[in-house]
């Protein structure tokens, strides 16, 4: 090696120069990572580029991440990207310089190269694009130089990104002063971009560390209490509750860190908005309110689909075609609008539109008919509740609903995605007016606040952002309705779980108090929110709030779906923590189903 | 490099001198590919990587590199402004990474002329990477015991651009003079040829190791600033006084003695001593046809290609001169063939031009 410009290049073809598997391995991760990323900013920067907004850095960016791409691409050995990213360069350049406009011809092609690289790029084992698919872009690549550009129909409007003029968050970066006047320029900014995984170990740690601050704040009184004339004992707690505020503080900053602003996920869908727009033939103006509402990273991702559910439904379904809105005296075209914000320790995003709005009564009727709801029930039923019934999975795959309502297939899949993120989602809506999608999640979820308590002898906790409210009662107001425990909380009735029995803790069911041994006469229920449901937990004691790092279960909880995960606390014990929305469908909703001989929701 | 130590001396040295390098690259793919191909190496240590130039400049700081390589294309703080801050503040030896684009050559080019030490072009497929690594390794070891030259002298003045030489074609002279030049060659020429008058006797051919792209860029470059005539040598050209013919970098370059001057044949082939062009292969072929009419000089570069080639000249009768070590980026083909004793001459490159004329003349 040492030698190696006297060998000759002949030589050099020998293999051990080459990159070794190993290599490879490390290198492709990183590659894909990068340019996938680099493909997304791509896309939001030919759209840009379509809607003609744009200046001169566009198409320097726009060139560099091609050339990244292609240079990246060489070294992994995928020529077929290689040799696209490459063109895409020159088109761009072209663009740039004014000789091919940027039309929708050029803009789809440019898309669909992006699609092909990022086809490639993804794939589970890279896999370079084909042979064919490279003669095909060569050709279309080859036509734009040549003949005119033919007329296509008019060019949907693109979706406006520009509503969320501001890309990152100002709470992150002090703002600087001079940063006001001129143009909309981002002061250029330090960013360091760091490896999902390390931010998550790190995450990890700070965890661990607030557990074993924990065990300080243990040990304090037990050194008061060996030591009692000592000041030692002081000291100590001193310096634990220190280090227990710097502990907090170093947790904080981490959970900052992953913070990325919400603008991530809500660029991501100019692109299938167009391309909606353009395939249902109805003209769509998308705004955006709020990109710069921050949440974990992880949320960010977990967002995408049951929000694209929600902006396609709104498109397909909800937003009427434009003569029909004209005769309606609507505006020509409908309207999206996606917004977030922070309310408390939850994330709120709203997916808006101006179309048909739900109709209740189909909804019920629907309802009705699959065996949701009885007729009874239907009659009380509010026009809050009835939007629910949106969300159960046999009503939203009612042909008739979607066409009526404007609801679509996948309500149900959106409400379990959500609730995934332990969030909510709620809807309403004005018929002729249109319909409105309420998103709630919490900010992240690393860590929680929770409620701790006891029930059945296991030490449990449940999200506060669940908990509605905590009520003291003796065994004797637990009542039965239809055969299940239920408690009547001011004026309505809410049916009961005990922790034991949806775990499978706890064989012993039924019963007032068989599967208690808490306080002498004394019983909590915790009564939780689900949706507009209510429905309340049966605990021998209550611990108090805290918060809590969740850790990935163990294998033997894996199958149960209501444990939402575990902590551990100060003193090693583990709390497992309770997903609030599974439990009501595990037990609440099965129960009264089997108690009332209804078909199964849920399962 | 080997020629310097011993075998024992060089492991006790992998051990602790090992040549520590900072990574400069946009692009993560690059972060974590070049400190690969360079761990290859033992005697090499990646000690951090950077994003960016301003990030670039930081690590400098903290880290204080041997050797730096640089991606001369990068957002925001560009890679030719880093390098003009590393090379002016740090004096941190610079390789530049570089695409074989035409705005890529051009960039490099510049960015030797900014005093960066080397450069090599990435790789255009998997089947070159391997390669590269071994470019980036010898290459980053010789920066390593280089020294950042800066030659601040834009030479005479480009203003007197019209040429005198162009006007008439003179008769050929029987004289000719090759140079041999790889790292930091071309800056080494931007500051030799100008300071060589038009009415120099003798064509002058230059091998100067770059890749194919470069060496019509070095050409025109090297024109702009020189009253002699610099242009790229194609097949059947002549290398007349009053002309500098520069090697391209697709073919090696011969010369066939010729009543007007020197005629250039273009051999495809296999590298020389890992290079194309080789200068051993312009200077055996000037050996073979001008014998002592031949006026060699062998410059800055890594390596020892030239060395045979000017041993050759020297033993036909020529006359052999070396750029000596204190003002070499790299002191590797020279010291090669001082040390074969194949040398007349050894300065320094502020006194080859005048030497040189001196050697020559100039006509009539």
């Amino acid at each position: 090696m040492r030698t190696n410009w006297k060998v000759e290049r002949g030589e050099r073809e020998a293999s051990m120069k080459d990159l070794s598997k190993e290599e490879l391995e490390q290198l492709i991760p990183v590659f894909r990572d990068q340019s996938l990323h680099i493909i997304e900013e791509m896309g939001q920067d030919m759209l840009a580029l379509e809607s003609g907004k744009h200046d001169g850095e566009l198409i320097i960016r726009l060139k560099r991440a091609a050339h990244t791409i292609k240079g990246d691409s060489a070294c992994i050995g995928l020529d077929g990207v290689t040799n696209l990213a490459h063109q895409l360069e020159d088109i761009i350049d072209a663009v740039g310089h004014g000789e091919i406009p940027a039309d929708r011809r050029v803009i789809d092609l440019l898309l669909d190269s992006l699609d092909a690289i990022k086809g490639a790029v993804g794939a589970e084992d890279l896999t370079d694009i084909s042979a064919e698919d490279a003669v095909r872009f060569g050709e279309r690549i080859a036509s734009l130089t040549g003949e005119e550009a033919v007329l296509l129909e008019p060019t949907p409007q693109a979706p406006d990104q520009d509503a969320s003029p501001s890309k990152e968050t100002g709470d992150r970066i002090p703002a600087s002063t001079e940063a006001s006047s001129e143009a909309p320029k981002v002061p250029s900014r330090e960013f360091v971009r760091v490896e999902a995984g390390r931010i998550d170990s790190l995450m990890n740690l700070a965890g661990e560390m607030v557990i074993a601050r924990s065990v300080l704040n243990q040990i304090g009184p037990e050194l008061e209490e060996s030591l009692p004339k000592s000041e030692v004992a002081g000291r100590f707690n001193d310096a634990s509750s220190q280090l227990g505020k710097l502990i907090s503080e170093l947790q904080k900053s981490v959970l900052k860190m992953r913070m990325v602003t919400i603008d991530h996920v809500f660029k991501r869908f100019g692109r299938p908005m167009r391309q909606l727009a353009a395939e249902h033939g109805k003209q769509v103006e998308m705004s955006v309110r709020g990109g710069e509402t921050e949440l974990d990273r992880t949320l960010v991702d977990l967002l995408y689909e049951p929000l694209l559910h929600l902006l396609r439904n709104a498109v397909d379904h909800g937003l009427e075609p434009s003569e029909e809105r004209e005769s309606l005296g609507k505006p020509h075209s409908g309207h999206i609008s996606l917004s977030a914000y922070h309310e408390g320790n939850q994330v709120v995003v709203e997916v808006k539109d101006d179309g048909r709005g739900i109709d209740v009564e189909a909804l019920k009727s629907k309802a009705l008919r699959i065996g949701a709801i009885t007729a009874a029930d239907a009659a009380v039923m509010s026009d809050e509740d009835a939007y629910e019934l949106m969300f159960l999975p046999g009503v939203s795959t009612a042909a008739q609903i979607t066409q009526i309502s404007g609801r679509g297939i996948g309500a149900a899949a959106v409400k379990s995605a959500v609730e995934q993120m332990r969030g909510s989602v709620s809807a309403k809506s004005e018929i002729g007016k249109g319909t409105t999608f309420v998103l709630r999640m919490p900010l992240t979820l690393a860590i929680i606040k929770a409620l701790l308590f006891r029930a059945g002898g296991h030490l449990l906790a449940l999200p506060l952002l669940a908990v509605n409210e905590l009520a003291r009662i003796k065994p004797d107001e637990i009542t039965f309705l239809d055969g299940l425990e239920s408690y009547r909380l001011r004026d309505r009735f809410i049916s009961l779980v005990r922790p034991g029995v949806v775990f499978g803790l706890d064989r012993r069911r039924g019963g007032t108090g068989s599967a208690l041994r808490g306080g002498p006469e004394q019983l909590f229920i915790i009564v939780l929110r689900v949706g507009s449901k209510r429905y309340g937990i049966v605990a021998d004691s209550l611990i108090g709030e805290q918060e809590l790092v969740i850790k990935p279960l163990e294998s033997r909880w894996l199958h149960n779906e209501a444990m939402a995960g575990a902590s551990m606390l100060g003193d090693g014990r583990v709390v497992l923590i309770m997903d609030a929305g599974m439990v009501f469908r595990k037990a609440v909703r099965y129960e009264r189903a089997k108690g009332t001989r209804r078909r199964a929701y849920g399962s | 490099m080997s020629e310097r130590k011993g075998p024992e001396g060089e492991h006790m040295e992998a051990e602790k001198n090992k040549v520590r390098v900072l990574v400069v690259d946009d692009s993560a793919v690059m972060r974590k590919l070049i400190p690969q191909l360079l761990e290859r190496d033992r005697e090499i240590e990646v000690v951090a990587t950077a994003i960016d130039g301003d990030f670039a400049i930081r690590k400098i700081e903290d880290f204080k590199p041997d050797v730096v390589t640089l991606d001369v294309d990068m957002p925001r703080m560009d890679g030719l402004t880093t390098l003009d801050h590393i090379v002016s503040k740090h004096r941190t030896p610079v390789v530049m990474l570089s695409s074989l684009t035409t705005r890529g050559a051009a960039m490099t080019m510049k960015a030797l002329e900014l005093g960066a030490v080397d450069f090599i072009c990435k790789p255009k497929g998997l089947s070159q990477v391997g390669q590269m690594g071994e470019e980036l390794i010898s290459k980053v070891k010789a920066a390593a015991r280089s020294k950042v030259i800066r030659l601040n002298s834009p030479p005479p003045r480009p203003g007197s651009k019209k040429k005198s030489s162009r006007l008439p074609r003179r008769r050929g002279s029987e004289k000719i003079v090759v140079i041999g030049a790889s790292s930091g060659g071309p800056n080494a020429l931007r500051y030799l040829l100008p300071k060589i008058p038009a009415d120099f006797d003798a064509g002058i051919v230059v091998v100067q190791h770059l890749p194919e792209s470069f060496t019509g860029l070095l050409a025109q470059w090297l024109d702009e600033l020189c009253e002699l005539d610099v242009c790229e040598a194609s097949e059947g050209d002549r290398a007349y006084p009053g002309r500098v013919l520069i090697a391209n970098g697709r073919t090696h370059t011969k010369v066939r003695r010729k009543e007007r001057g020197a005629e250039i044949v273009l051999e495809r082939g296999e590298p020389v001593n890992g290079h194309m062009p080789s200068v051993d292969v312009l200077f055996e072929s000037v050996a073979k046809e001008y014998a002592d009419c031949a006026t060699a000089l062998i410059m800055t570069g890594m390596g020892r290609d030239g060395a045979n080639g000017i041993g050759q000249i020297k033993s036909s009768g020529g006359y052999t001169v070396a750029q000596d070590k204190s003002s070499c980026a790299i002191f590797g083909m020279p010291r090669v063939a001082i040390e074969k004793g194949f040398i007349d001459k050894v300065l320094p490159l502020e006194d080859l031009a005048s030497h040189l004329v001196s050697v020559i003349g100039r006509s009539e």
